[in-house]
């Protein structure tokens, strides 16, 4: 590592919340800070600051109360409002879902905590929105998306972002590895820890992963995880395979887990970007998402492109 | 000073209304919202698993002709988190579900709106901000 580049880390690096923190974790027996356990990152803070709401960075906590009252009014499933397009978006009763119900107790009206606007620097012309998936009627399951086909759900990460339901994540350490389930789906993202006496490099830059590529190194209490290698079907926030993904996990508390992530891909925002979101510990076990097995709806799906084409067709 | 807030939040909740809903995936493609069902009957089985949840259940019509409808839900995950498990819904219990159908016509609809025969709520569930069942 030369001098410039440890000079920008330790700059990033004091520049950071969770690094200020006065806890020090207990330790696991080969002497890591101790991670383990089953949190949740679920949030209705959105990962954006709301145009409207421009100039502000925190809520007060009066805001906050008024804030989520209202985006769970807004979220609420059980409503039958708005046409029957709408109606059938919902899908199902609102005790299916678990969207939170809270602000982030940093009490950020965004994820996003820099740039200070809170918004996604995105570079213009990038495309926005959610992968293309839905450009024809699907012949067959690859023309449907990632999370309907149970491969990858867009918020299981690298990075790791709350979703409406099954929002848990277990930590489990060992020497020389940092492995995290995700519920969703559940991948495991098994993490080599590298240091001086052991510095495994990233797989062949021809090696492109669902989950990217991690290597994860300890600075203080704080886990480091930089990830590479990354395909270009996932397309976190519509950036580009050559992503790098830089997560940060600092136990801040016995019962929480500050997580921050910095997304850098010049391809497709004019600067890299960090968000935070504070995991709380939650009582497990995570549950088995056994998806391929009872995906009926894939069937039900591609059986309905089917009769659209017969009602097309006038038959 | 309320007011100011009340309406910011207020225009806030307009911006984001029109944001699309998302389940694991896209109900419009798999049932028609031109063609909403009413099916009362009775629960023949329950399966509890993921990506979504399916119950099936029997439906008389006036003639006394049965007919067997898939009903689908969401992750079971979270309920179970909120203390539901296999035996919440037993064969034969009575419930009324509000839906849509399948596009191909076959008997399988969304569970849009599902209830005990009373009226009931089937399940319970979070959206109580002064609750955080899956929060320590």
């Amino acid at each position: 590592m030369n001098g410039k580049v440890i000079a920008l880390a330790i700059v990033f690096f004091a520049g950071t919340v969770a690094a200020q923190s006065k806890y020090n974790p207990p330790r696991t027996p080969d002497g890591q800070p101790d991670l383990q356990g089953v949190w949740t990152n679920v949030t209705i803070t959105p990962l954006e600051r709301p145009a409207n709401l421009a100039d502000k960075a925190f809520f007060t906590q009066a805001e906050a109360r008024q804030y989520e009252k209202e985006t769970v009014d807004r979220n609420n499933a059980d409503r039958r409002d708005g046409g029957a397009q709408a109606d059938l978006g919902r899908a199902y009763n609102d005790a299916w879902y678990d969207r939170g119900t809270r602000v982030v107790e940093t009490l950020r009206t965004s994820l996003v905590i820099d740039p200070p606007d809170g918004r996604i620097p995105r570079k213009a012309g990038a495309p926005a929105g959610p992968p293309a998936g839905f450009n024809r009627p699907p012949e067959g399951p690859e023309d449907r998306s990632l999370p309907e086909r149970c491969i990858l759900w867009p918020t299981a990460g690298p990075p790791m972002m709350p979703s409406f339901y099954n929002n848990n994540y277990q930590i489990v350490q060992a020497p020389g590895y940092f492995l995290i389930l995700v519920e969703m789906i559940h991948d495991a993202r098994i993490i080599p820890l590298v240091g001086p006496l052991d510095n495994r490099p990233h797989v062949d830059a021809s090696i492109r992963q669902w989950m990217g590529d991690s290597r994860g190194h300890w600075e203080g209490n704080t886990l480091v995880v930089e990830t590479t290698n990354f395909n270009d079907k996932t397309r976190f926030q519509r950036a580009s395979q050559s992503m790098k993904l830089v997560e940060r996990f600092t136990r801040t508390a016995p019962d929480t887990l500050m997580y921050e992530f910095t997304v850098d891909d010049p391809s497709a925002f004019t600067k890299p970007w960090t968000a935070q979101i504070p995991m709380k510990r939650t009582e497990g076990p995570i549950l088995e998402y056994a998806c391929n097995e009872g995906n009926y709806a894939m069937e039900g799906m591609l059986a309905g492109a089917r009769a659209d084409e017969k009602k097309a067709a006038g038959r | 000073m309320r007011n100011k807030l009340a309406m910011v939040l207020g225009a806030a909740s307009l911006l984001v209304a029109a944001a699309p809903v998302w389940a694991h995936h896209a109900f419009a493609a798999e049932f028609d919202a031109q063609k909403p069902v009413k099916l009362r009957g009775t629960v023949v089985k329950v399966e509890f698993i993921n990506p979504h949840s399916w119950i099936h259940m029997d439906v008389k019509d006036a003639d006394g002709k049965v007919t067997r409808w898939m009903v689908e839900g969401g992750s079971p995950n979270a309920l179970f988190r909120r203390g539901v498990n296999k035996d919440a819904l037993p064969q034969g219990t009575e419930i009324s579900v509000d839906g849509y159908q399948a596009k191909d016509g076959s008997n399988r609809a969304n569970g849009r709106d599902i209830t005990f025969a009373d009226g009931k709520k089937l399940f319970v569930g979070g959206s109580n901000p002064d609750e955080q069942p899956n929060a320590k």
